[in-house]
């Protein structure tokens, strides 16, 4: 069962993957000659062709391995993240069905590759349930969470496609710069997952001791734990490791190990955002901007905002109202300020705010544009961050 | 308004009931939130003196953190101020934009000026003799999907869904309601929630509440033999009021027990195991380790002296989580029996003058030597019982099921209410022989159109389009 | 406007303001969870125990003596560290007319009795076994505890750190002198 649900696992991922080429070559064509029009509408269709195949077989992979495991498959990051995968690509298959624009899925397709690749950069193994979840409102509480911080990721993608097409990129604007800043976070994110893959793939394991102990590293120790001596640990590219420790004041064991991660993305992500840049000769929200030319600014707009204005009420119902159930279910209060339902508040409230300066102030265009680009790091921050960076009773979910 | 000078009332009425206020209230709650998760709150550190965690655990951002108040964010005055305003602003909002929108929906004319109509995004007219035949069968159509027809001589008012317009009130009443019920807690008696540690066959008070809760015996089980992953923990509880048994229930996470409207959970547990009792076993090293006798030990109430045969063994001293200092000597880390030390003395016939000797089952290698060997007797475990404490939470909160959930139920609906449906409007009028047909939702305007098209093509109208936002409204 | 809506609004803001203070008051007397503290200066709280050695000691009964109550357990070092001093102080002063009850916090007799019989303690031990003299009766926070307790039966001082003989003789002198007063 698990080996069958790996096979459609990665059927999946690479159903994504062809998804997201099919678009990009349909998009990139359509600009190319205007004869080949029709060649590029058949391009995207068979995107979403293969985007509807990849949910399906994705559906699988998730019940299969419910199956194996015997419960679903939505209680560690892996298992969370990929299912957050799945959601964006089924609400991008449901609204692409009403809305008709295939270039979202330009957008939407990519976003969900990566964080299907970046769900699998956690352990996969498929562990069975502490007792604190065991409870079928695990089930129904973190689905339909997930379903609906899936629908508002629809609306990040067609906020940012929004800007693409109403900004001129020519000029040096704070848009165009933040844009560009955007398109590098995603490339940066992509780097994350490719190094971790990578150095995984290739077996990369190193002990470096510390004074709060040994660390085991899966990437080149650059950084050591605090009190880690300096060049001693390892070599990488004939450059003796760590060159210079976490500082003592960061106060974890692997303060050390995280802050390496994050030099190490930041050094591939410049690298590959310094290559793609190269060979672009310009910047790369330009690029990306060819394939959305032309498109209706207008629908844009609407359809990111009918994607919050769905996505809400879905959010509100499964990451507010059932997690409180389950918690006065079982721990007996519906609110304990754990960071995890501190942050699902955090998003509340933010899209709340879009949702009355939207309706009430008469916002439109750029500004809730912006909010909904941001809005996708709040979601990030919520789903990711919380986890990472600060833990509280959801902490079992940690990795 | 009128020209009447603005009263304090006035102002605070327009203050509460401005979408700024609102919108600013929202994003400060926002970012009060986010400063409360930066660092864990004081009531989920794993000390009880904050006084001292955060400079340790956090250095010296942590003590600023935790000196500023923000350690205990959600419980200081400013959170709770931002609160009370939400809800202050809620309510006035509601009244203020809710109440006059019912009363104009209420009183709206179903003959509409003819140039509002044609102002409207979708419009279409339709000219010809049988513009009246047409009126009156758009009225038929428009019934039988579900709109509320209401004519007047040459005009029409057809309306749908007109709730939806008050989804967003609905919403904030069930907020209104959520927040009510969670204040609900101060009033006396509704809310009560404590942690009660309970050993195997302890018994303890809940608070006041009149009623103790008694740990029947304790199950742990684990997935693997290394015991890293809990498979399941549970409790047999049982309650006693007045001395008498009054309820009892297997309690395991997720599934509680509910005594007097409050609700008793299985929590977590000791990860550390007691010692319960042991059966000791009395060897004379003398005579090849001859068995001598066993006793019994209760290691959380033990007897100072136990007959063995012809021999008497004395606790001259019980270390019940005993620590052994190279510095300090020997002392006892708490009073619970998570590792025993004992010194006995032994007398018997063959012994008059006592044999001092140690006793720590769980002692190092070192420790074993610092307290000497070569003694007189050895003494052996044949059986020993261990336990875990379990963690009951104790949980009443009576606002929960009358107040909260009923409050979380309507947003809910309202939420469902503003988002999924609309407000559909379709006004007609017959005048000089031609009927305007003009309409309007809320949202979702390409529904609309479909609808009314389907119902006008048929009649031989010419459909209608949606103008577009920017274009200049016709007059 | 009418007067009447704006009366209607009126009370409507009145009412909520006050239930925010309301709220906001209840809150805040709420969280404080029982202050309480035993003042100096107030009559000693009177109390029945068993000893270790099994009598029935009663506080009231000490009346005429100066009463050193020191509250205490085993598993605490700076309880350990203060022992010596109140068993010298108590043997230097108890003809004098200086009583001391040692309470201990919970814990089981062979525990106790060991730990006396390391010690040398002479003066009688409180078998404070639910802790309610500690907590609910003395509303005891941290261990060690002592308060002093005048012939008149009322709180002098009291200590919330580990004792040394020449503090316990400071507070001990003027009250076995009586002139305190």
């Amino acid at each position: 069962m698990m080996q069958l649900s790996s096979v459609f696992f990665g059927t999946a991922f690479f159903s994504y993957l062809a998804a997201t080429i099919l678009y990009v070559v349909g998009l990139t064509g359509r600009k190319m000659k205007a004869q080949s029009a029709a060649l590029a509408t058949f391009w995207t269709k068979w995107g979403y062709i293969v985007v509807i195949i990849g949910v399906i077989t994705q559906a699988l992979a998730i019940a299969t391995r419910g199956i194996y495991g015997g419960y679903t498959p939505v209680s560690n990051m892996f298992e969370y993240m990929s299912f957050w995968a799945f959601t964006i690509m089924l609400a991008f298959v449901i609204i692409n069905a009403f809305y008709k624009v295939p270039v979202l899925g330009a957008f939407v397709a990519p976003i969900g590759l990566v964080i299907l690749a970046y769900a699998s950069v956690f352990p996969r193994d498929s562990k069975p349930l502490i007792p604190a979840l065991q409870s079928y409102w695990l089930n129904i509480h973190v689905t339909t969470a997930a379903l609906g911080e899936g629908i508002l990721t629809i609306s990040f993608a067609a906020g940012l496609m929004y800007l693409l097409v109403t900004t001129d990129l020519t000029k040096n604007s704070r848009t165009a710069k933040f844009l560009e800043f955007t398109v590098y976070l995603f490339f940066a994110l992509l780097s994350f997952v490719l190094t971790s893959l990578g150095f995984r793939a290739a077996g990369y394991a190193q002990i470096v001791s510390g004074t709060m102990g040994d660390q085991l590293y899966h990437l080149p120790p650059f950084i050591g734990p605090t009190g880690a001596e300096l060049g001693t640990a390892a070599h990488f590219l004939g450059v003796p490791l760590p060159l210079f420790d976490a500082p003592g004041w960061m106060h974890a064991a692997d303060a050390g190990m995280q802050f390496n991660t994050i030099l190490i993305t930041i050094i591939a992500s410049l690298v590959l955002y310094a290559i793609l840049r190269l060979i672009a000769r310009k910047p790369l929200s330009m690029v990306i901007q060819k394939w959305v030319s032309g498109l209706d600014s207008d629908m844009l707009d609407e359809l990111s905002y009918r994607a919050i204005a769905i996505g809400y009420p879905v959010f509100t119902l499964g990451a507010l109202v059932f997690a409180m159930i389950w918690a006065q279910e079982a721990w007996g209060s519906y609110w304990s300020w754990d960071p995890k339902e501190t942050w699902a508040l955090i998003t509340w409230l933010y899209y709340t705010a879009y949702l009355h300066f939207r309706l009430q102030r008469g916002w439109e265009g750029k500004k809730t544009a912006w909010m909904a680009v941001l809005g996708f790091v709040v979601i990030l921050f919520l789903l990711v961050g919380v986890n990472l960076v600060i833990s509280g009773l959801h902490s079992y979910a940690k990795a | 308004m009128n020209n009447r000078k603005k009263t304090f009332f006035d102002a605070i009425w327009e203050f509460f009931a401005s979408v700024k206020v609102g919108i600013t209230i929202i994003v400060l709650l926002a970012i009060g939130s986010i400063l409360g998760t930066i660092y864990p709150q004081t009531n989920a550190i794993p000390s009880p003196n904050p006084d001292f965690y955060y400079n340790d655990t956090y250095g010296k951002l942590g003590d600023l953190y935790y000196r500023m108040g923000l350690a205990d964010t959600f419980n200081s005055w400013w959170y709770l101020t931002l609160v009370l305003m939400l809800f202050i602003s809620l309510i006035i909002v509601s009244i203020d934009r809710g109440v006059p929108l019912y009363k104009s929906l209420k009183r709206q004319p179903v003959a509409r000026k003819l140039i509002a109509i044609q102002a409207d995004r979708l419009y279409t007219k339709a000219e010809g003799g049988d513009a009246e035949a047409k009126l009156e069968a758009l009225a038929q159509q428009l019934k039988k999907r579900r709109y509320k027809v209401r004519r007047e001589d040459g005009a029409l008012l057809a309306e749908k869904g007109r709730l939806a317009r008050f989804g967003a009130y609905v919403i904030h009443l069930g907020l209104i309601i959520t927040i009510l019920g969670v204040f609900s807690r101060l009033i006396p008696g509704w809310y009560y929630t404590d942690m009660i540690w309970l050993k195997e066959g302890e018994t303890k008070p809940v608070g006041n509440l009149g009623f103790s809760v008694q740990n029947n015996g304790f199950t742990l089980e684990f997935y693997d033999q290394a015991q890293t992953r809990a498979k399941k923990f549970e409790t047999d509880a049982v309650i006693y009021e007045n001395g008498q048994a009054t309820a009892k229930k297997h309690l395991a996470v997720n599934d509680y027990l509910t005594y007097k409207h409050t609700n008793i959970y299985q929590n977590s547990y000791d990860p550390q195991p007691m010692f319960k009792t042991g059966t000791i076993e009395l060897l004379d090293t003398r005579n090849n380790n001859k068995s001598l006798g066993t006793f019994v030990i209760d290691f959380n109430n033990p007897q100072r002296e136990y007959k063995v045969g012809d021999y008497t063994v004395t606790m001259a001293n019980y270390f019940p989580d005993v620590k052994v200092d190279p510095d300090k000597g020997v002392f006892t880390n708490s009073r619970d029996p998570y590792n025993p030390g004992i010194q006995f003395d032994i007398t018997g016939p063959d012994q008059m003058e006592p044999a001092r000797q140690w006793m720590i089952p769980l002692a190092g290698p070192f420790v074993k030597q610092m307290l000497g060997k070569d003694y007189r007797f050895d003494l052996q475990f044949k059986d020993v019982d261990l336990f875990h404490m379990t963690g009951l939470k104790i949980e009443r909160d009576l606002g929960w099921w009358p107040i909260v959930f009923p409050g979380l139920v309507i947003a809910l609906c309202g939420l469902v209410l503003a988002f999924y449906f609309q407000h559909r409007r379709v006004w007609a009028r017959l005048e000089e022989g031609v009927l305007h047909i003009g309409a309007n939702t809320n949202k979702h305007w390409i529904g609309i159109t479909g609808e009314l098209n389907k119902v006008l093509v048929p009649l031989g109208i010419e459909p209608v389009s949606q103008k577009r936002k920017e274009e200049p409204q016709q007059s | 406007m009418s007067t009447r809506s704006n009366l209607s609004r009126n009370i409507t803001i009145l009412v909520l303001l006050l239930a925010a203070i309301g709220i906001m008051y209840s809150v805040f007397t709420f969280t404080k969870k029982d202050p309480t503290v035993l003042e100096v200066g107030q009559a000693a709280p009177d109390f029945q125990l068993e000893t270790l050695d099994g009598k029935t000691v009663k506080l009231s009964d000490y009346r005429g003596k100066v009463v050193l109550l020191n509250f205490w357990a085993s598993w605490c070092e700076p309880c350990r560290q203060e022992m010596p001093d109140i068993e010298k102080a108590y043997e230097t002063y108890k003809d004098q007319g200086l009583v001391v009850l040692g309470a201990n916090l919970q814990e089981n007799n062979v525990s106790i009795q060991g730990f006396t019989d390391t010690m040398g303690l002479t003066f009688p031990i409180l078998m404070d076994k639910d802790g309610k003299l500690a907590v609910q009766t003395y509303k005891v926070k941290p261990i060690p505890t002592s308060f002093y307790i005048d012939k008149d039966g009322i709180l002098r001082v009291k200590a919330e750190q580990p004792m040394t003989l020449s503090f316990i003789e400071d507070n001990v002198k003027p009250l076995l002198a009586g002139t305190e007063r």
